[in-house]
Order: C-alpha cells, then structure tokens, then sequence
C-alpha cells in the first residue's frame, strides 16, 4: 500500500467522479420536508486506490456508495465511472456497466441468500451477466473462494453453515467473480470480532495489491480507515467535511468534527502513552430533514461564531489534496493532542514510506 | 461435574489485597464461578472457573470475543440467566452475602438497588409501552418505598445527572422518542437512580457513534468519580478499557486467561492471546502495519479442550499445554498460562 496516495492521483484519470451528488428521500405526510441524506458532495476515486469514507450513523456514508453502485436514484448530481455518465446511459448499458462495480455489505448473513449453496451465491454474478458455461463458472467460483481461504467443502454448503468471517469471505469473492474495477465496502469489517476483522483488513490488502482494485470503503471506524486508506473523506449530515491523504488528515486535521473524532476514539494503549485531554463533542447529530443552517456542523462545535449560522463554508484546498468546508480552516489549532502520538515505539511516517 | 479448584480462588483474591491499598474488603467476589447450559440432548459449560473481586469504587474491565462468555458470566451475577437450562454454581458474594444462595425475593431487592445493570442495546432493554421517567420511578418507588411524586422528582433528578437537556420534558416521553445516545443515558439514570454500589455495564457503548460512547463513557467515570460507585465493564473493545478501567480481565473462550492493572496488561501482556489481541487492533498509529492475525477459531463450547483453550492457536503451544491451565498468580496479576515466565510477549507499544 506504500505511496499508492501518489501512485492514484500523479499517472491517472479518476475511475470514479462524483459531483456534487445529492439523494433525498421524502418524508411520509409531508409534502415539503424531506431527508437530505446526502446533499451535495463531490469526490473522486483513482484507479487502484483506497477511498475511506468515515462519519457517525445518519452522515449519509451508505446512501453515496449505494448511489454510486446505482441502488438508489440520485436527486441531483452526477457520476462519472470511467469517463461515462452513469446516470445517463441506457438500461442496457447500465447493466453492463455494473460488473465494474461491485458491493460488500456489513452483514453477510443478509447479504447471502439462504437457499443457494455458497457455490450457487457466487456463480450467480456470472450467471446474471452471462458470463462463461456452468462448468466455467463453477471452476472460477472455487478459484476465487479458495484465494479467500475457503474449501470446496465450503463451497456446498449452505450460508447458515458459516462462521460469521467465512460469509463476509464468500461475500468478497462474489464480489470479485466480475472482475470489477472498483468495490464498495459498506462496513465490511463492523460486524467481525478483532481477530477475524484483522484477518478481513488483511484479505482486502492482498486483493488490492493482487487485482489492482479500487476500494471505496465505508466506516464509522477511524482505526480501520487509517489502516485500510490512502486517502479519507469525513462526512457529517450529508456533507463531505474534510479530504485528504491520510497522514495528512490525522496528523494535519483542518476540521474541527475531524478533530473530535481523532480525539473521541479510544486507544489500547497504556495511560503513560496516552495523552489525557479528553474534550468531548457536546450533542447529537441533528436531524437530516431540518439540518442547522450555514455549516451543518455548527450546533456541536466548539469553535462557532456567527459567521457559521449564516455562511455555508465554501469547500477549499488548503494544502495539493487537502480539502476541508470550514470558515476557520487554518486559523483554529486542531491536532495537537491526538491520542497516541506521543506513542514513541511507533513513527506513523516512518512506518509507511 | 465442576472442576476443583486448585488453589485459583485463593491466589486471585491474595493478588487483588496486595494491589489495592492495605485490606479493602471487596464489594464484589465471584469465587469458581462456572455456568453450564444443560438440557436432555446436551451439557455445555460456558464459564469455567471464573474468580475475580470488585473494590469499592474500583473500575473493573472485562474484554473478550463475542462467545468469550462475559455476557453470561454477567447475567450470572445477579442471577438473571434463566434457569433452566442455565446451572450456575460457584459463590457471588456481595459484602459477603452470596447472591447465588439467596431466595428469589431477596435477590430482587438486591437487583437495582444494590447492583444495578445496563445494557448494550437501550432499545430492547426499556419498556417501548411506558414513558421513560415512569420508567426511572418505579425503581424508586420498590426499593425506596417513596411516593409517586417524590419519584418523579428523583427521576427527573436523576435524568438531569446523566445530562438529558430539558430533564421534566422527557420524563413523560417515549423511549422511541429518543436518539441512541440519548436512551443509553435514560438506561444509565435508570440504573444509578436508587445509587447502586455497583454497576454492571454490558457493552453500553456498542450500538453508539464514537462521539456518543466518549460522552457515555465520561458520564460513567464521572459518576464513578463522584458516588464512589464500582464498575464492572464489559466490552470487546480494549481501547475502551484502556481508557476507563483500572484493571482488567481477558476472557477466552469462558475462562479467564489473564487479569491485572491496565496498564501492565497492555504494555507486557503475559498470556499470547492478550498479546495477540492487542496485536490484531487497527490503531490509528499503526497505520501501515499490517495487522496480526490469530489463526483458527475459537473452540465451539460442546470441544472445549481439557488443557489451555487457546492452544490450538497459540505459537507458543507445547505439550505441557494439554494439561489444565489453572489461574497462576504474579504478584497482583494473574495468568493463565505454564509458559508465562519464560515467554516475551509483545504488548500494545510495538
């Protein structure tokens, strides 16, 4: 994964664009109120890179990758896979295009259907896209199962005969029967214990490195983005708040909602290492269908003034690849506790070049 | 059908003394703990010899897998799995009183007012059909004996504690009415409302954001703080431990492998499996790492294996291993491990 940040970005057009993508969804008895659950983000993601996409509950994170993987309508907004317009395209191309893009979800239970065998659940993209004979497609199936470490054995069996680990494994080689050029992640990783998520984290890597894939990865977790990502997007209410490399963004964070989610994720580490600030986002996070005016932030942040209320942020570079909506964006001192850094045994910088 | 004890009591217990400051009495001692599902088709023992103490005003951390069996070991305290098929024998002794021995009223008017629990999913936990203050009160109202309008003003005391904003406004609402954050608040004002000398917290912070578990997180400390009320949390995530609790204990397939200060634990873990879990969590800094794996599964409860549970997994196995792995005592820590002397194992700094 070392210095893909660069590799993406310096030699290549963007495999995915997004503009300005907004999906509402109204509001049962009301005509005029709906929910904004995502409202206008823009992003992009390059060819054999990881796009990590963090926020809290209702920030909207599964409603873009669900508009990205065409499983919703977007409101407004547009797609660009490769150049072409999603959104613009005819059914029959459409339907074509979607082999590029592939989806894992966080419950595999869900995600795999109870009456086929695994075998079955993973022949069927094939079989859908008319891809190859049954015996084909059959051999191909257990090629991609046994490179995520399951046996034909496996393979006949039926989805309530898995582990909890083993069905996000079939989920994943499901995913790559098409051979696609982009994944969507929606919390692959949420639902598995420590060791089997640490196994997943590691299965995605190889796979990348492997197949050349591009990951838009979806999480409430910044300790499984920081480990998985080249680069993070932090969502808050439907907006995108800040972009940026990773490094940059956790030891460089421009947003102040970036910065309380650095400091309010718990870290196993022993107290001497860590350091004991402990400022604390005040609040929930309001409502999609009426949100604050100005920056959506605004109601829990520490640092607002009225300028907040009345002035949407505009979303700026502050630094090549560093994007952030704040007013204040430069001139607030954030970061400068972040939990662990004083972690001496470890250099972050060091550890990746 | 239980195992004998061989000394793993008395070594846990003589370690706690000597950690805490002179002869604090606990306020809660579980002593050879094991609970067992029995039914006609089958046995299964889902905690095997669990022994560990509480002190007064002590936050105690306990951290496994899912199927680990800290939830049920929980449960167990106050008797709240349900018998049968659940057999729970050992002792549970609160200032000394065993809950296990008690009869089913006396327990009840221990549940709440003595020790009092919450959960990791407010929303199944509280009652859908009455208004959450009305909820809070009735607590008050059995174990304190106080009028209905006394309650109320207790309760909406209490929900002002737990920090809801417009504490006599929500009283009379719903628990559907509520944000996540909001009804593990109502759980926690809930159960600290009759001032419990301890509170049993089973994941509370699992189904809330990160922002939300830092706020509930610090309102438990706080209330730590101020009541002096002990804590027993458990969670599958060691961060949260680091950051709340004094000492901890890792659970392992329904055994406890390893017990002692946070700290220590983290920093030179004695038993391979804390090591290995500390090795499989993505931290922030680490990023770039790749991340350790644990190969294998954990043992399912009808194969447990006679000797270390963990050593099907474990690089360190050796022969001595089949053989039962009773709780050794290191100064105020305890592992669960023959090896433990001679291995270096790799904590949390690497």
């Amino acid at each position: 994964m070392t210095a893909s940040t660069v590799k993406g970005i310096a030699n290549s057009e963007p495999l995915l664009r997004v503009e300005d993508l907004k999906v509402h969804y109204p509001v049962r008895g009301s005509r005029r109120s709906k929910v904004r659950a995502v409202d206008g983000v823009s992003f992009e993601v390059y060819p054999g890179e990881t796009l990590g996409v963090i926020g809290e509950s209702g920030s909207g994170k599964s409603t873009v990758s669900r508009a990205v993987a065409q499983l919703v309508e977007p409101t407004a907004g547009k797609v660009w896979f490769r150049g072409d317009s999603l959104f613009d395209m005819s059914m029959t191309k459409r339907r074509e295009m979607r082999r590029h893009i592939q989806m894992v979800f966080q419950d595999p239970h869900s995600a795999l259907d109870p009456r086929m065998t695994i075998w079955q659940s993973v022949c069927e993209p094939r079989r859908v896209q008319r891809v190859g004979s049954t015996a084909e497609r059959r051999e191909h199936a257990l090629l991609l199962l046994e490179r995520v470490g399951l046996t034909e054995t496996h393979a006949r069996r039926y989805p309530h005969e898995l582990s909890g680990g083993q069905k996000q494994r079939v989920s994943i080689a499901r995913a790559l029967t098409l051979q696609p050029d982009l994944m969507l992640c929606d919390e692959p990783v949420s639902a598995l214990d420590v060791a089997l998520q640490a196994d997943i984290m590691n299965l995605f890597a190889e796979l990348q490195a492997e197949f050349g894939l591009a990951y838009l990865f979806i999480t409430h977790d910044l300790s499984v983005v920081a480990h998985i990502a080249d680069r993070i997007g932090v969502m808050y209410l439907g907006n995108f708040m800040e972009l940026g490399s990773i490094d940059e963004i956790i030891d460089h964070p421009a947003h102040p909602y970036t910065d309380a989610l650095i400091k309010a994720q718990p870290v196993a580490l022993p107290s001497y290492l860590r350091t004991n600030e402990r400022v604390h986002l005040q609040g929930d996070i309001p409502s999609p269908i009426d949100p604050p005016s100005g920056c959506r932030f605004r109601t829990r942040c520490p640092y607002a003034e009225s300028r907040c209320a009345a002035e949407v942020p505009e979303w700026r570079e502050v630094s090549a690849g560093h994007w952030v909506a704040c007013h204040f964006a430069g001139e607030i001192k954030l970061g400068a506790s972040n939990p662990g850094r004083k972690s001496a045994g470890s250099q972050p910088e060091s550890a990746r070049d | 059908m239980a195992l004998p004890s061989r000394g793993s009591v008395l070594a846990t217990s003589e370690g706690l003394k000597t950690s805490k400051d002179g002869d604090v009495r606990p306020l809660l001692e579980v002593r050879n703990l094991n609970v067992y599902f029995r039914n006609r088709t089958s046995d299964v023992q889902a905690v095997r010899d669990l022994s560990f103490s509480i002190a007064p005003g002590e936050t105690l951390g306990m951290v496994g897998e899912s199927g680990s069996g800290k939830s049920v070991s929980a449960l167990s305290l106050l008797r709240l799995l349900k018998s049968p098929p659940a057999v729970v024998e050992g002792e549970v002794l609160l200032d000394g009183t065993d809950l296990l021995s008690l009869s089913p009223k006396e327990i009840r008017s221990i549940r709440g007012r003595d020790v009092a629990m919450i959960f990791q999913e407010p929303m199944t936990a509280l009652d859908p059909l009455f208004p959450v203050g009305y909820q809070i009160a009735q607590s008050l109202r059995v174990h304190r004996n106080l009028s209905r309008k006394a309650a109320k003003v207790a309760a909406i005391e209490a929900l002002e504690k737990v920090g809801i904003p417009l504490p006599a406004r929500r009283y009379g609402e719903y628990p559907h009415q509520l944000s996540g954050g909001m009804r593990q608040r109502v759980m926690i004002a809930m159960a600290i409302v009759c001032e419990p000398r301890l509170l049993i917290a089973d994941e509370p912070t699992t189904a809330v954001d990160v922002t939300i578990q830092a706020q509930i997180l610090d309102l438990l400390l706080e209330l730590n703080r101020d009541t002096g009320m002990a804590i027993l949390l458990i969670t599958h995530d060691l961060g949260v431990v680091a950051e709340s609790c004094q000492r901890a204990i890792t659970m392992y397939a329904g055994e406890a492998v390893e017990h002692g200060p946070v700290d220590d634990l983290l920093s030179e873990p004695k038993h391979p499996y804390t090591s290995a879990l500390l090795q499989a969590i993505p931290r922030v800094e680490t990023r770039g790492l790749e991340l350790r794996s644990i190969p294998g599964r954990v043992p399912g409860l009808a194969e447990m294996p006679a000797g270390c549970r963990f050593m099907a997994r474990c690089e360190f196995a050796e022969e001595a291993c089949t053989e039962y792995q009773p709780m050794r005592s290191i100064g105020c820590r305890g592992v669960r491990c023959g090896r433990h002397d001679e291995l270096q194992l790799q904590g949390a700094v690497r």
